[in-house]
């Protein structure tokens, strides 16, 4: 059925790099991800999954320019792919279609 | 705003670019930054510090750590291929210079590589026995009035069985017994043979040592008395390539034994030299009983060397100290007391000093002084080497810094220098190598010992030959490394200032290596000059006995223990007095240089007490041949007076508690149940070399008639006498039909003792000499480099009008200063360790300021003459050709 096996959290730092499309650098994907849903992101955690995400082909990234802050080391920004966006499709209607299936009075008590 | 940059935790951040993957090092770390930066603002430092810690940390996962394989692939032999380049490259532009490093490096390597032969060849004395590390030999110490008289490698013959059958732990024993006579004549038909080095021997010496047998059965070979064991040799000089199992031979023409087995002769490497083995219970055969010397109740003659073969874990010393207690309980009365020590077979060859060795043993302590001597060499050349190159870094930093511009990495500027360093190190070892092989049948003649290169593998791990390596491996591995770091470590940014002198920055360390070199120099030299000085005082002292110009020859040898000799010696005699050129003619049982024998149970008579004193025999010619004096009395002269009369020394006129020689006069002397007159006390003289201190001795006379195997001393009052012995010789074998002639000189026989010291001596002085050669070649060298430098300097110097001397004592001066400084610290160590050596002579010169003087001036010397060769070069060179370029 779906050759998209996507974690819970995996899912929700490509939506957030959809959600920062061209701003979505490490801190910024943490940051938004704590404002949004009010749990707290370590820092190490985010990374491997944007690495990983990266291999997988579902994000691709690019350097920023050099700036006087940071040291000067430049940003790396993320951007969704197509096949990314793909993904995340097949997740949500994954979702939905569980939704659709559950009987009425489950979901009314 | 803050003008100063707060950093991160700096160990954090190193941790983090060490195990982050290199291609996330960018953006992560400049994650971290931004966080931190953000947190010192909102909280502060301590607490954006700790952050960052634990986010470091939380990075630290497999997504992000590099892969373990490392990063490069890359093909790493070109580098390689451009480094043993551009190492050559160097090599061949300073030519000079690159042959001294090598050149010093190879000599040293040599010098180290000999020593350690010559070590190995005394370290494996003894080693080819399988039981060898079980087996011990029995030492016999004599007690006297609380002092110690003599320590003996002979043990009485009843110890074997004594220990093999009431002490625990002894797995099997073997006697040496030492025939009572010097020598003695085997015969085959009509071949025969003058024999030293034979022994009686248990049956268990073949099962106990790894002596090859040849032919015959190992089992039975020595077990029945009259049998014989050949070496080669003495088989091949007896039979020819006759085969010899079987046959009899005789010993002294009447006593004969078959031989059953001939046996490899003994390596050079063993202590036990032997020629012929009599199985033990042959002396059964001859008539001596149980009592007798070599019985098995006796324990009062010294007659046989005796191995024991220990169980494992049996702890010789406790064993000793139970043989003591045993043999004490069974001589209660004795006057000598009696205390044996086990020594390792392995200890004899280097440490062991007794009286009656078998045969001359080598001296264990020098050989560790000269293997730490080699070991200094080697660090010298080490340290001049690193000097060298150090100092010469000018045109190589430049290189250097650029490479680091371009992109090497610190690794990559060490792996170049140390490959350089290393070419370098394994040349110097081929050099050494080589040279070593041509070295060697040199050093074979010059020592006459036996050497061989493949010896140097060892079995065991404590010997001097692992240290060495140690040291070896550890030196050339800090040589190649340590100027490499120091080279590698500059930066590149320095090169391009007008002032920069990488030199400067190793001179501290090059100054003191060159204080610790001269410290060396100076300790060997002054030790040296004081070891020749203590040599040559014991040669020199008056020994207080005339052995010049004294022809020995020995003593014929009856075919019978008791044939009537005095025939052959009236007429030989008589021959002697009509030669010119003879002034005396002696015979005596032992000669200067010879081991004495010792008797037990001496008293006065009329007085109480026992003493042994060493004694000889001979004839009143002796005394006058010698030149030894008498204090009191004198010797017999007319012949029929010789029976029971003696004559004693000083020492045991000491010892019998006696303060003036002619109140001992006409006391008498009782031993082997007999009376016998003192007559006369003669003035101590060393017998032995000035080793050993000076013993209490007797002197004996008797008829001509007992004379067999002594030694007649014939003194010439010429110098050179070489002439007069083939008529001596004549005269001889006309008289002693039965005996061959052999003769030697007596002064010559008396230095051997010597011998040992005398080597010693001459490794020493190679070894010092050496030493010195190669801190002059690292000299020459560092003022050559230094000289280059300064060159301007010094052309400017002559412009201005100064003098060659002016210049050269100007170049001068800073060696003078360091020289000194060394001096000055090796004077306390040189003097602690020559006191300490001094200790164990009993005669000893004392350590005198010239000493030091004398090596301060050689050392002083030597070094200017060095640095004063480009000095003089410099100061005579046309100052134009320096200031020209620019």
């Amino acid at each position: 059925m779906s050759k998209h096996h996507l974690g819970e959290f995996e899912e929700i730092v490509m939506l957030t790099v959809a959600i920062l499309h061209d701003e979505a650098y490490g801190i910024a994907i943490i940051e938004e991800m704590e404002n949004r849903l009010g749990r707290k992101v370590s820092i190490g955690a985010l990374q491997t999954v944007l690495r990983r995400l990266e291999k997988k082909g579902y994000l691709e990234s690019k350097f920023g320019e050099a700036t006087k802050v940071r040291g000067g080391k430049r940003k790396r920004f993320f951007s969704i792919t197509m096949y990314g966006k793909k993904a995340l499709a097949q997740v949500k209607d994954q979702r939905l279609e569980l939704w659709k299936a559950i009987p009425e009075f489950v979901l009314n008590n | 705003m803050n003008d100063q940059k707060i950093q991160p935790p700096g160990w954090m951040l190193r941790f983090f670019r060490w195990y982050c993957h290199p291609e996330y090092q960018e953006d992560i770390e400049g994650d971290l930054l931004e966080r931190f930066e953000e947190r010192v603002e909102k909280k502060g430092r301590n607490r954006a510090s700790w952050g960052f810690t634990r986010d470091v940390i939380q990075l630290f996962r497999p997504g992000i750590i590099r892969s373990m394989e490392g990063n490069y692939r890359l093909n790493q032999y070109g580098m390689f291929k451009n480094y043993f380049i551009i190492a050559f490259r160097r090599l061949r532009q300073q030519l000079l210079l690159a042959t001294l490093k090598i050149g010093g490096l190879g000599i040293s390597f040599c010098a180290v590589i000999l020593m350690l032969i010559y070590i190995n060849s005394q370290w494996q004395y003894d080693r080819f026995h399988t039981n060898g590390d079980s087996i011990c030999r029995v030492q016999t110490d004599l007690h006297q009035e609380g002092g110690l008289i003599t320590s003996s490698a002979l043990t009485y013959a009843g110890i074997g069985p004594l220990m093999k059958n009431n002490i625990s732990g002894i797995d099997n024993q073997v006697r040496l017994g030492k025939w009572i006579g010097n020598d003695v004549v085997f015969q085959f038909e009509d071949q025969s043979v003058r024999e030293r080095y034979f022994y009686f021997v248990d049956p268990s010496f073949l099962e106990m040592f790894s002596f090859e047998l040849l032919a015959g059965n190992p089992a039975t070979a020595l077990t029945e008395p009259n049998s014989v064991v050949l070496t080669e040799k003495v088989a091949n000089s007896l039979f020819g390539s006759a085969d010899p199992m079987g046959k009899q031979v005789t010993m002294e023409s009447r006593k004969s034994m078959k031989v059953t087995g001939i046996i490899k002769d003994p390596p050079f490497q063993s202590h036990i030299d032997f020629e012929i083995l009599v199985s033990y219970s042959t002396l059964g055969v001859f008539g001596f009983h149980e009592e007798s010397v070599y019985g098995e109740n006796n324990f009062a003659s010294l007659y046989t060397y005796t191995y024991v073969q220990l169980a494992p874990f049996i702890n010789p010393i406790y064993t000793a100290s139970q043989l003591s207690e045993l043999v004490g309980n069974r001589k209660k009365d004795a006057a000598i007391e009696d205390v044996f020590h086990l020594q390792p077979l392995r200890d004899i060859h280097l440490y062991s000093n007794l009286q009656y060795e078998l045969k001359a043993t080598g001296n264990g302590k020098n050989i560790w002084t000269l293997l730490g001597i080699s070991l200094l060499i080697l660090a010298l050349a080490w340290a001049n080497y690193f000097n060298i190159s150090t100092a010469t870094t000018l045109d190589q930093s430049k290189s250097l810094g650029i490479r680091k511009v371009i992109g090497a990495s610190q690794f990559q500027v060490t792996s170049q220098l140390c490959i350089e360093n290393l070419i370098y190190s394994t040349t110097g070892l081929i050099l050494g190598i080589l040279m070593t092989f041509g070295l060697l049948p040199l050093i074979e003649n010059a020592f006459n010992i036996h050497l061989s290169f493949a010896s140097i593998i060892g079995d065991t791990l404590f010997n001097p030959l692992s240290i060495a390596l140690a040291f070896i491996f550890v030196g050339t591995i800090s040589s190649a490394l340590l100027p490499a770091l120091v080279m590698s470590s500059i930066k590149p940014v320095q090169i391009f200032s007008k002032s920069f002198d990488i030199s400067r920055s190793g001179l501290m360390v090059r100054r003191n290596l060159i204080l610790i070199q001269f410290t060396i120099i100076l300790s060997l030299l002054t030790a040296n000059l004081a070891i020749l000085k203590q040599t040559q005082y014991m040669q020199n002292k008056d020994a207080g006995i005339d052995l010049s110009n004294t022809l020995i020859v020995k003593g014929p040898l009856g075919t019978s223990l008791y044939e009537d000799l005095s025939l052959g010696y009236t007429k030989f005699l008589n021959e002697l007095k009509a030669i010119s050129v003879v002034s005396n003619v002696a015979m005596s049982h032992q000669i200067p240089g010879k081991s004495l024998e010792i008797v037990h149970d001496v008293s006065i008579r009329g007085k109480d007490g026992l003493v042994s004193l060493s004694r000889d025999y001979g004839t009143p010619s002796y005394f006058g041949g010698y030149g030894l004096q008498f204090l009191a009395g004198g010797a017999p002269i007319l012949v029929n007076e010789t029976e029971d009369r003696i004559v004693i020394n000083e020492a045991t006129m000491h010892l019998l508690g006696f303060s003036s020689p002619e109140q001992i006069l006409n006391e008498r002397l009782v031993f082997w149940d007999k009376d016998h007159e003192i007559v006369g006390v003669f003035k101590d003289y060393h017998h032995l070399s000035m080793h050993h201190p000076v013993a209490p001795a007797i002197f004996g006379f008797g008829p001509i008639s007992h004379f067999e195997d002594g030694y007649i001393s014939i003194k010439m009052n010429i110098n050179n006498y070489q002439n007069s012995i083939s008529q001596i010789k004549k005269s001889y074998e006309a008289a002693f039909p039965n005996t061959v002639f052999e003769y030697f000189d007596m002064e010559e026989h008396y230095n051997q003792q010597y011998k040992a010291d005398n080597d010693f001596n001459l490794l020493n002085m190679a070894f010092t000499g050496l030493a010195l050669f190669i801190s002059c070649v690292g000299l020459f060298g560092l003022s050559l480099i230094i000289i280059n430098k300064r060159f301007k300097e010094i052309a400017i110097r002559k412009v201005l009008g100064s003098s060659v001397n002016g210049i050269v004592s100007l170049l001068s001066k800073q060696y003078i200063k360091l020289i000194v400084i060394a001096w000055v610290i090796s004077i306390p160590i040189t003097w602690y360790a020559l006191e300490a050596w001094l200790q164990n002579f009993t005669h000893r010169i004392s350590v005198q300021w010239w000493l030091f003087l004398v090596a301060l001036c050689v050392a002083m010397g030597v070094s200017l003459l060095t640095t004063s060769f480009n000095s003089i070069k410099a100061a005579l060179s046309n100052p134009i050709n320096s200031l020209k370029s620019e």
